[in-house]
């Protein structure tokens, strides 16, 4: 196994572990879609008409973003590429929901949402720093998969 | 000292008579206080950090001019905007009308209480002497009864199950976690029978 094959089974790896997490994280929002409704509701941020549409349709990307991932990365490293760049959408539209709380805060503090139990935000700066740093990560491990896949098709087209 | 008006709203929610106290110890924290003809005092309030206040709306207060008594509660964002209302029927330190929906626990503060009753060791000698009732309690709220305000136990309709590992808790985590791992076999098969055919 050469260290082309050993990095890219290492950034599977991570990917996969992040699609679970991913789909954890939907499927929990999902099953306690109230309490996320409650939590969107209190940041009011988004106009009430959006509220209802915004609560289901966060989880049910996680979920799709969750099962995607997982496919992705047991199918291909191009796969994989495109599994991570597609989190990383999904975790930069987060980390611009996460800064428009910074600007403009919840008036009482509340939870991010991000999991039935969460605990109550006091900084959402914090938050769309990390939010910003995944999205960063995912962007950064998309690209290096893009490139780690396109040198072994070089190489297999090569071999050919 | 960094201002703590989140903290001390937080507290008063529960426990009105606590924003007074919280705007007394951070005057800051109120805009406007107009008395009005019918004795009700209405206070502009912020109840987030000043640095994240910006342009949002203050919240409002009705507090009675005489009793001090918190009325109610209402963010001026608009005019719909939800009230929370405040009852201070048999206590002095008042209590919210609609409690938080997770909260299951009514809060009570019996300011009539004997002082001397809570004197620790009154208080464990009285725990000893209820052993056996108080085993009795647990075993009916571990098998999913809850006591009603008329002293009767009833079945928790929240507590569906009194089956292990079945608790708010652990139902949280335990559905999805069945469904993932479900998708995540799935998935695998998939790939199995995917990589079958191709080869």
């Amino acid at each position: 196994m050469n260290a082309q094959s050993l990095l890219s089974l290492a950034i599977r790896s991570v990917l996969a572990i992040a699609g679970i997490v991913v789909l954890m994280l939907g499927l929990m929002k999902l099953t306690n879609i109230g309490t996320f409704l409650a939590a969107v509701e209190a940041h009011e941020l988004m106009p009430d008409w959006s509220l209802t549409p915004v609560a289901w349709s966060v989880p049910v990307t996680e979920v799709i973003l969750g099962v995607g991932m997982l496919w992705a990365v047991t199918t291909s490293l191009r796969a994989s590429a495109i599994g991570s760049l597609a989190l990383s959408l999904f975790l930069l539209a987060m980390t611009v929901y996460a800064a428009g709380l910074w600007i403009s805060p919840p008036p009482e503090p509340v939870s991010c949402g991000c999991m039935p139990n969460a605990e109550v935000i006091n900084s959402w700066k914090s938050v769309t720093i990390r939010n910003g740093s995944l999205t960063a990560i995912m962007a950064i491990v998309s690209r290096v998969l893009i490139g780690v896949s396109e040198r072994s098709c070089r190489m297999t087209t090569a071999l050919a | 000292m960094q201002p703590y008006f989140a903290e001390l709203v937080s507290i008063a929610n529960d426990i009105p008579r606590c924003y007074l106290i919280a705007m007394r110890a951070q005057p800051e924290m109120i805009v406007d206080a107009e008395l009005g003809p019918d004795g009700v005092w209405r206070v502009l309030y912020h109840a987030v950090d000043p640095a994240n206040i910006n342009d949002r709306a203050p919240w409002e207060l009705r507090i009675d001019d005489k009793t001090g008594h918190v009325l109610s509660k209402r963010w001026t964002v608009s005019e719909d905007s939800p009230i929370t209302e405040y009852d201070w029927e048999g206590t002095t330190v008042g209590r919210r009308v609609q409690p938080e929906p997770m909260n299951r626990v009514r809060t009570f503060v019996d300011d009539q209480a004997d002082l001397a009753e809570f004197e620790p060791e009154k208080v464990f000698q009285r725990a000893i002497s209820y052993r056996i009732q108080a085993d009795q309690k647990l075993n009916a709220m571990s098998s999913g009864y809850v006591q009603n305000d008329d002293g009767e136990w009833v079945q928790d309709k929240q507590t569906q199950s009194t089956q292990p590992f079945n608790d708010p808790l652990t139902r949280t985590y335990r559905t999805p976690l069945i469904i993932a791992g479900v998708l995540v076999f799935l998935i695998a098969i998939a790939q199995l029978i995917r990589k079958g055919r191709t080869q």
